[in-house]
């Protein structure tokens, strides 16, 4: 949940990455940090087994230039996607200002792209939140690879609440900074709405 | 064999944010703390992973990213207390090193504050100064102050489009 650091000026927002194992959310981060002005970033952590699956999260934390004297700050998180982490990825979600859900384009992995989203769901509820209520975004990554299912079709079975959808290719970078802007902005329009703050002029 | 379920996680409380008064006030504790225990860190977050404050500092290490590791290592150790027993809760964690030693201790369930201490210092003095610290904390956090946080003080209408055009110059 958004934080105000008074000394330091800084308004520190918290977006997690969350999907199926192997969706490309980890993908997702590594590319950001690698391609980021290094002024305006942090270190990336990830906790990762042996197998370079991600067993507890990844992190890193962006800054943008001050606004106002005012300086947002984001702290962007994945969660493990394997099925057996799922205490893990509810401590992680706990606090989310935005969720970048990141599904697997492939047919094959229709069932698992579902099954994250019902998790997703799930652990919104333990927190009194839900998806339709909570800023985030669907990014279809992969869209390289054969065998994937129609963007239409995706929408269908995963974007019952008509958020905005990008396509990606996180490996290549494809749609990586649109999806972290788009989410940035849904979780501001958000917090316009809940704090009513007044429309510009 | 039948297996006990294991307690739903507990109904979410809501969210405190901190005005800039209170900020200032855990601050100064947090100095005081420090100074107390000889310590070389003290961190304040929140425990959905959050720095919000920082009195000390060690040379050559990523303050944010020790914030999130000590903030998930004590909600992950939460889960597993929980599991232990459906009122059971761990209210601090001590970490034993070779050449620091790190003690943590929940504030109103909400926030987590650490200290990072030489292996000089006896842990029951920690324990102590820490505890009247939480208290300090823990009342001046429930203290109403007449400047509440106006969150359209802090972010205003223009605020998105300035985000869209600082993202826009460091990403791309």
């Amino acid at each position: 949940m958004m934080n105000i650091n008074w000394e330091r000026n800084e308004i520190a927002l918290k977006i997690v990455y969350y999907g199926p194992g192997l969706s490309g959310k980890t993908t997702n981060l590594d590319y950001i940090y690698r391609h980021i002005d290094p002024a305006h970033r942090g270190e990336m952590i990830s906790l990762k087994t042996m197998e370079e699956r991600t067993i507890f999260f990844d992190f890193m934390q962006i800054e943008l230039p001050p606004i106002h004297g005012k300086q947002p700050t984001f702290s962007l998180y994945t969660v493990p996607g394997q099925y057996y982490y799922a205490a893990s990825r509810r401590i992680i979600l706990n606090g989310a200002d935005g969720i970048v859900f990141v599904a697997d384009s492939q047919r094959r992995r229709l069932n698992d792209n579902l099954d994250s989203m019902l998790d997703l769901e799930q652990n919104l509820i333990q927190f009194g939140r839900t998806l339709a209520e909570v800023p985030w975004v669907l990014q279809l990554n992969k869209r390289d690879l054969p065998d994937i299912l129609p963007v239409k079709a995706l929408r269908e079975k995963l974007n019952y609440h008509g958020v905005p959808t990008l396509e990606a290719v996180a490996i290549q970078g494809v749609g990586v900074n649109e999806t972290l802007k788009t989410v940035i902005q849904q979780v501001l329009i958000h917090i316009e709405r809940r704090w009513h703050v007044p429309a510009g002029q | 064999m039948t297996q006990e379920t294991p307690p739903p996680a507990a109904a979410p409380k809501q969210q405190i944010l901190l005005s800039e008064e209170q900020y200032h006030q855990i601050s100064q504790e947090l100095e005081l703390l420090r100074a107390k225990l000889k310590s070389q860190l003290v961190l304040f977050g929140d425990l959905n992973g959050q720095l919000i404050s920082q009195k000390g500092s060690l040379p050559g290490v990523d303050m944010p990213i020790l914030a999130a590791l000590i903030s998930s290592d004590f909600s992950a150790t939460s889960e597993i207390a929980r599991l232990l027993g459906r009122e059971n809760r761990f209210r601090l964690h001590f970490h034993e090193g070779t050449r620091r030693n790190l003690y943590i201790a929940s504030v109103s369930e909400q926030f987590f504050l650490a200290v990072i201490f030489d292996p000089s210092v006896t842990l029951g003095m920690v324990r102590i100064f820490t505890q009247k610290s939480i208290d300090k904390i823990e009342t001046i956090i429930r203290t109403s102050f007449d400047e509440m946080v106006k969150i359209s003080n802090v972010i205003d209408a223009e605020f998105k489009s300035y985000v869209n055009e600082g993202l826009d110059r460091i990403l791309d």
